[in-house]
């Protein structure tokens, strides 16, 4: 028995903690939490295509959030589509005010009303993450599809600042806005919020590649590169063509860690081991989330090692590309292949220009 | 911190309890505190139904020690917790 003759030390170690009670047990510490696919935009890179389907109701998605609580889940990210098209949005913030949770919400900002912006920051999230696409409304609203987004979006950026809501600045990169990527830097440097970028296509959930032509071109991905080494431009996926070797596993070491401790859940009620990965482990509408999560039959997934990737191990530019392996399900059905149009005629092209 | 002082967690803060251990984290600083078994079960007791005595109460029956002492390591913990600005008031 323990005993409570013990000097006060209110803080063991984090990392132990993590280790012991997250890591070896599989348990998961942050779930992506879909809430819609429905969206307002109708973005050209976009991997859903808003169709309507079947979502949770409010009381299912409180009855998730309570199992996720109990399950020991601490961050939430809460994504769509976007989750300002759900008419009970206000009592799921409410509801997450007080069964606490880290949350992080993305959105694109132009459905957040006055009773929003008081909710969101009664909630105290950990940051707001809001999607830009340009530096001017005609350059957003293009990709966007929606004219006026843009303005929308920038009001909400300073409203919640205002709020002292925690913002972060989402660009992403696509061939259209690429030469105004130093005046969203600007932007959001003016706004005072952190920004980062992305430019990593995505091909749509059903598998559909037409959203890939959106992304950057070879040419532009190539000055990325040098700008993100020699100007300080940011990106949020710190992949570098040069080499990617630290974060290659030598030998037998696990790749990624889908479905250990982060994972997602669909809008539909699905749990997937991570947001790209869209391998369906079960749906939560028939079966608690605890005992979704501890199938081992995505223990192959988990615990995916570089001896599994067949064809990419035996790639030469394993060590530069960007390989995921949600990219390559999506586009192929194998998360273990190769993900020819999302990432390998890109990276091939680029190595060779290098080498050429 | 008196007998009948009845100390109560913040309420915006996110914690969880695993296999018997707290671990917490603030919203302001995103600080991550992870406490000791003892404490966990401490921190489960402020719900602002409990007093201090009633706190001293509930360890001795579940910890060895002696009363009094398993007392004075309560409200040292406690005031600890304060100073961590994990507690309301």
């Amino acid at each position: 028995m323990d005993t409570c003759e013990y000097k006060v030390t209110p803080q063991n170690s984090y990392e132990d903690f993590m280790t012991d009670k997250y890591w070896a047990k599989n348990r998961p510490m942050s779930i992506h939490f879909e809430l819609t696919q429905r969206c307002n935009l109708r973005c050209i890179h976009c991997l859903f295509n808003h169709e309507t389907r079947d979502e949770l109701s409010t009381e299912e998605i409180f009855n998730i959030l309570n199992q996720l609580k109990e399950f020991g889940v601490f961050n939430l990210s809460l994504s769509g589509g976007e989750i300002f098209t759900r008419k009970d949005i206000g009592e799921i913030l409410d509801f997450l005010r007080i069964h606490r949770f880290t949350v992080s919400i993305y959105t694109n900002g132009t459905l957040i009303n006055a009773s929003y912006l008081e909710k969101i920051a009664a909630l105290k999230p950990f940051d707001i993450q809001i999607s830009v696409y340009g530096a001017t409304s005609d350059v957003h609203d293009a990709i966007t599809r929606i004219p006026g987004s843009f303005q929308k979006t920038i009001k909400c950026i300073r409203k919640l600042l205002d709020a002292r809501v925690p913002v972060f600045f989402k660009g992403f990169l696509l061939e259209k806005n690429f030469q105004q990527r130093w005046q969203m830097i600007e932007l959001a440097n003016e706004l005072g919020v952190l920004y980062a970028f992305d430019f990593n296509m995505i091909p749509m959930e059903n598998g559909d590649i037409k959203n890939l032509s959106a992304g950057l071109t070879n040419v532009q991905i190539e000055k990325i590169y040098q700008e993100v080494a020699e100007e300080g431009l940011i990106l949020r996926n710190n992949v570098k063509i040069k080499s990617r070797e630290s974060q290659l596993p030598q030998g037998g070491t696990v790749i990624c860690n889908p479905g250990r401790i982060n994972g997602c859940i669909g809008s539909n009620g699905d749990v997937f081991p991570c947001p790209i990965l869209r391998i369906t482990i079960g749906n939560i509408m028939e079966k608690p989330f605890e005992k979704i999560w501890k199938t081992d039959r995505i223990d192959p997934i988990r615990y995916m090692k570089l001896s599994d990737l067949k064809e990419c191990s035996e790639c030469s530019i394993i060590s530069s590309c960007n390989r995921c392996p949600g990219v390559a399900y999506l586009e192929t059905g194998n998360y273990l292949g190769p993900a020819p149009f999302s990432v390998c005629n890109k990276y091939k092209s680029l190595v060779n220009e290098k080498r050429g | 911190m008196d007998n009948e002082n009845k100390p109560v967690r913040r309420s915006d803060l996110v914690w969880r309890e695993i296999d018997g251990e707290v671990v917490i984290i603030s919203p302001d600083n995103k600080a991550m505190q992870v406490l000791n078994n003892v404490g966990s079960r401490i921190w489960t007791l402020l719900d602002g139904e409990h007093d201090v005595a009633a706190i001293a109460a509930i360890l001795s029956k579940e910890y060895e020690g002696q009363a009094e002492d398993i007392k004075k390591d309560a409200i040292e913990y406690l005031s600890n917790l304060k100073q961590l600005n994990l507690l309301e008031g």
